[in-house]
């Protein structure tokens, strides 16, 4: 089966090959009938020129006959052949034969011989005749005196039978032409007869037995042997019988070949008109499917067009699709604006071309409050409401949204060009803070930026946006509602801070971690009334490393909840080693508090150690109610139900104070050790303590002074009432072996002390 | 004729068929004893007549030198006519009741015919023997003296298939019956109503 890499052609190829089997088919049986019809009406030509002349042979044999009858019938010539008068016998034989016009005549008498002619060759036929005309066949062809001839007979009665008269007339060219001019067609006669097994042509015009002829024979009577035959043969030429019918072949032959050619034509031209637009549709398809537009032209309202309307209705469909798909892919949903996977392609293709870029790393500040406190919605109007300030302000600039309160502007500066990214900072700064009522509250947005230059800060677009993120996390160290560059320092230490936080991680599998204890030395009682647990960690290269560089990191990465857990256990373990007067006092970091399973961390503290609730001091900062929450003061309220003591350490540096000190009973108040450095010098100061020891007074608390140094610190402290004091006066924190000894001693040194 | 039978004499019968066995009449039969023929003598008046444009009889044997008689019993002429060897002659246009007489000398067959009317055709066999006869509707011939010895028989016929229309053969002595067949050809017109 053939294929067909276009329609068009199979179309083409195909009705025109249906419609060229139809027409050939017809037209081969056209022209089979031609030429049948041809050969049949040559046959009826010779059937009817057969009949004619077998009426022309009767009429003459008749006319052989009745002459030779006659002449039988004649007296004289009865009794001049009974009385075998060969003379009067021969000149009425020829006296007959001129009248008659006809070649020969002679008598075959009863015994065979052959009288009254002056052919002696005629006498060897005279046996053969005799037995002819002994038969009955008086008339037919006969070799007479070596010539075919047509003979007649009549006997010969005087009166019985006494022989029989015969005339021959010769066949030849003569007779042949004649018969042919008979005929309304050109046909050539002849007389075959037969010799032996030999068919010999005696008369005709021409060979007639050629191959291409159509023959007709009709059997003529043989008077000869028995068997000798003889046949009229007429023939007609098949080229020339046939030459009106070829004439009409041929006619049709060019009808047909015509009749291919228009359908052929006419096919390609329906197939091209049907296929055309379908070829369009085609091309138009790969068009789209390859990504480009493609629209096709309607024309009419046929199918066709129908189907190419649609499909410029699905194109533009697609596109639409197309569009809505790629916004979601690189749009921001809540905001609108590019998201991060749209917002690295940029950043990437900007890099790539060399522009130098500054990249702003902007964070709402205190923005998780604002979820907190006022619910999601709110928060999510907030962004959308700081995205359009965003965008307002960076006109013509790339922002984008990267997630949460995180969004970016990726600015086009000139080269070194770092004031300009100043002066949009500031503008960012300053726009955002803009109030704004959610819900009905005024809300004064404020956001931190850090920003990074390329190429300078970043090649690529992560290193640029780490940077960025470096420069952020500093612009919200020194405080908030700033911007900070990018400088390779912070790099530096976010390495360190990376270091260490893998330090810590093994530090705590491996057990780097110590307890110190520093002493409170209760005024009152004038004794040792407590120890602060102090975390060290013995790091195996950089020796004792203080807690003020590696608490934040362990807060910051959750490390500070296995620690503190350690860290209340070792505490409580050790505490129970001292006297029962003495308590242990244990920082926790408001991560803990944040975190669950503080509370049963402590009650397993307590109870694998078996120190008593009243024994253990918990230490918290005011931070943890910064992100406080009803959950906070519950646990608070609880630990202290269990019979802990609860303390607010560095008391005064924080916000508001104040408030908290009215929403939970604290046991103690440690007044930071900032208030105490400059007791002695600052004036006011002694007044600030004596109101902080007032206000604890008044509210049941306990106060603790921080960072003793110096004796007269001391003795102003005892004046301003302080329960206890905490300092290197008494004593710098101390490993646990060093506590045995040292209350042993206590009494001695604290009088002395005193 | 039968009367001069001699003493030693034999009697024969002659029966002449066709090859289907039917009995044929008009055939002239002829016994030549080898001992010498016996001459036929003159016992009658011979006549042939015509009547409805007929000889009659169609076959008739004379002794030689009988004269036969043509009478004419038609409204008619007629022209009686032979050429036959054995007598040729010729009775031009005679008219009714007119009669000729023809003597025939020669022992044979001779041929006789009208010139005016083709149909009408008759035989006379002049004998050469005592011995001749022509069969009747049996077909048969009696001779009841015939001479002992060997004998020669002819049986002649007007349509006998041979040469001379005539077949012979050879008769052994004192054969009391011989049955001869012979072969005829179709009659012509004129005597087809009587074949």
């Amino acid at each position: 089966m053939l294929r067909f890499r276009s329609l068009s052609t199979r179309l083409t190829v195909q009705f025109a090959l249906l419609f060229a089997g139809a027409m050939l088919a017809v037209s081969l049986a056209l022209s089979s009938l031609i030429a049948n019809n041809a050969s049949q009406q040559v046959e009826r030509q010779l059937q009817s020129s057969g009949a004619v002349y077998e009426r022309l042979w009767q009429l003459r044999s008749g006319k052989l006959r009745d002459g030779a009858d006659l002449l039988a019938r004649d007296f004289g010539f009865r009794a001049a052949v009974a009385t075998r008068d060969e003379a009067t016998m021969r000149s009425a034989l020829d006296n007959a034969r001129a009248r008659l016009n006809v070649g020969s005549a002679f008598i075959v008498a009863l015994d065979g011989r052959v009288e009254g002619s002056a052919d002696p060759s005629i006498q060897r036929e005279g046996p053969g005749l005799w037995n002819a005309f002994d038969g009955g066949r008086l008339a037919g062809v006969a070799v007479v005196g070596g010539r075919v001839r047509q003979l007649a007979a009549a006997p010969v009665m005087a009166p019985n039978l006494i022989g029989w008269v015969v005339f021959a007339a010769d066949l030849d060219q003569r007779e042949m032409t004649s018969l042919e001019r008979l005929s309304a067609i050109p046909l050539h006669a002849d007389v075959l007869v037969r010799r032996g097994s030999v068919w010999q042509s005696v008369a005709g015009t021409s060979d007639p037995r050629r191959a291409d002829a159509i023959v007709l024979t009709k059997p003529l009577p043989s008077l000869g042997e028995q068997r000798d035959g003889s046949v009229l043969m007429l023939a007609y030429p098949k080229r020339l019988a046939l030459a009106s019918a070829r004439r009409l072949q041929w006619a049709l032959a060019l009808m047909t070949l015509l009749g291919l050619s228009l359908v052929a034509f006419a096919t390609w031209r329906a197939a091209g008109s049907i296929t055309r637009p379908l070829a369009r549709l085609d091309e138009a398809a790969g068009r789209l499917a390859r990504g480009e537009h493609a629209e096709l032209k309607v024309e009419g309202e046929d199918e066709l067009s129908r189907l190419a309307a649609g499909f410029n209705d699905m194109v533009v469909k697609i596109e639409e699709r197309e569009r809505r798909i790629a916004h979601l892919a690189f749009n921001d949903v809540l905001t609108g604006l590019p998201n991060r996977t749209m917002f690295h392609e940029h950043l990437g293709l900007r890099l790539r071309a060399g522009k130098p870029v500054a990249l702003h790393c902007l964070d709402l500040d205190q923005f998780k409050n604002v979820n907190d406190t006022m619910g999601h919605p709110a928060g999510d109007a907030l962004l959308v409401a700081v995205g359009e300030r965003i965008a307002a302000i960076c006109a013509g600039q790339f922002v984008a949204r990267l997630g949460g309160d995180e969004f970016v502007v990726v600015q086009d500066i000139g080269e070194n060009e770092r004031g300009g990214a100043d002066r949009l900072a500031e503008a960012l700064i300053r726009g955002i803070s803009e109030p704004i009522q959610l819900d009905g509250q005024m809300i004064v947005p404020s956001t931190s930026i850090g920003i990074a230059l390329a190429p300078t800060d970043g090649s690529n677009a992560g290193n640029l946006l780490k940077s960025a993120d470096l420069a952020l996390y500093r612009a919200k160290e020194a405080g908030r509602g700033t911007f900070a560059f990018f400088e390779e320092s912070l790099n530096e230490r976010a390495q360190q801070r990376r270091q260490m936080e893998n330090d810590l991680r093994i530090a705590l599998e491996r057990g780097e971690f110590e307890l110190f204890y520093q002493p409170l030395f209760d005024l009152e009682k004038d004794r040792i009334g407590s120890f602060e647990a102090l975390l060290r960690w013995n790091h195996p290269r950089r020796g004792l490393v203080s807690p003020v560089e590696f608490i934040p990191i362990a807060e910051e990465t959750g490390l500070i909840v296995p620690l503190g857990a350690w860290a209340l256990r070792q505490a409580c373990h050790e505490a129970t080693r001292w006297p029962d007067h003495v308590r242990v006092a244990v920082n926790v970091s408001s991560v803990q508090f944040h975190r669950p399973g503080l509370q049963e961390i402590i009650v397993q503290a307590l109870g694998q150690s078996g120190l008593a609730p009243e024994r253990l001091e918990i230490e918290i900062t005011e931070s943890i109610f910064l992100e406080g929450s009803e959950a906070t003061l519950k646990l608070l309220h609880t630990l202290r139900t269990l019979g802990i003591r609860i303390a607010l350490d560095d008391f005064g540096t924080g916000y508001s104070s104040l408030s908290y000190l009215q929403s939970f009973p604290f046991d103690k108040l440690k007044i930071d050790r900032s208030f105490i450095q400059n007791l002695l010098t600052r004036p006011g100061a002694s007044a600030v303590v004596r109101a902080i020891t007032d206000l604890a007074h008044a509210l049941g608390m306990e106060t603790t002074a921080e960072g003793v140094e110096e004796r007269g610190q001391l003795a102003e402290l005892r004046n301003q009432g302080c329960s206890s004091v905490q300092g290197f006066l008494f004593s710098k924190p101390m490993q646990a072996a060093e506590i045995i000894r040292l209350l042993d001693t206590a009494p001695a040194r604290s009088a002395s002390a005193a | 004729m039968l009367s001069s039978a001699s003493a030693q004499a034999a009697p024969l019968l002659i029966r002449v068929v066709d090859p289907a066995g039917h009995p044929v009449r008009d055939a002239v039969v002829s016994v030549l004893p080898a001992s010498g023929a016996r001459p036929m003598r003159i016992t009658q008046r011979y006549q042939v007549s015509q009547r409805g444009l007929q000889f009659h009889p169609f076959v008739s044997v004379v002794p030689a030198g009988a004269e036969v008689s043509f009478p004419n019993f038609d409204p008619t002429k007629h022209h009686v006519y032979s050429f036959s060897q054995a007598r040729s002659f010729e009775l031009k246009l005679f008219a009714r009741d007119q009669s000729r007489t023809v003597r025939f000398d020669r022992p044979g067959v001779v041929a006789l015919g009208c010139n005016i009317h083709d149909r009408m055709s008759a035989f006379i066999a002049v004998a050469a023997s005592n011995w001749t006869a022509v069969t009747g509707p049996d077909g048969t011939i009696r001779f009841a003296d015939l001479p002992g010895g060997p004998a020669r028989l002819s049986v002649w016929h007007p349509y006998l298939r041979a040469p001379g229309n005539q077949v012979d053969q050879a008769l052994g002595p004192n054969v009391p019956a011989v049955k001869v067949m012979v072969r005829l050809r179709p009659p012509p017109m004129h005597a087809m109503a009587d074949y």
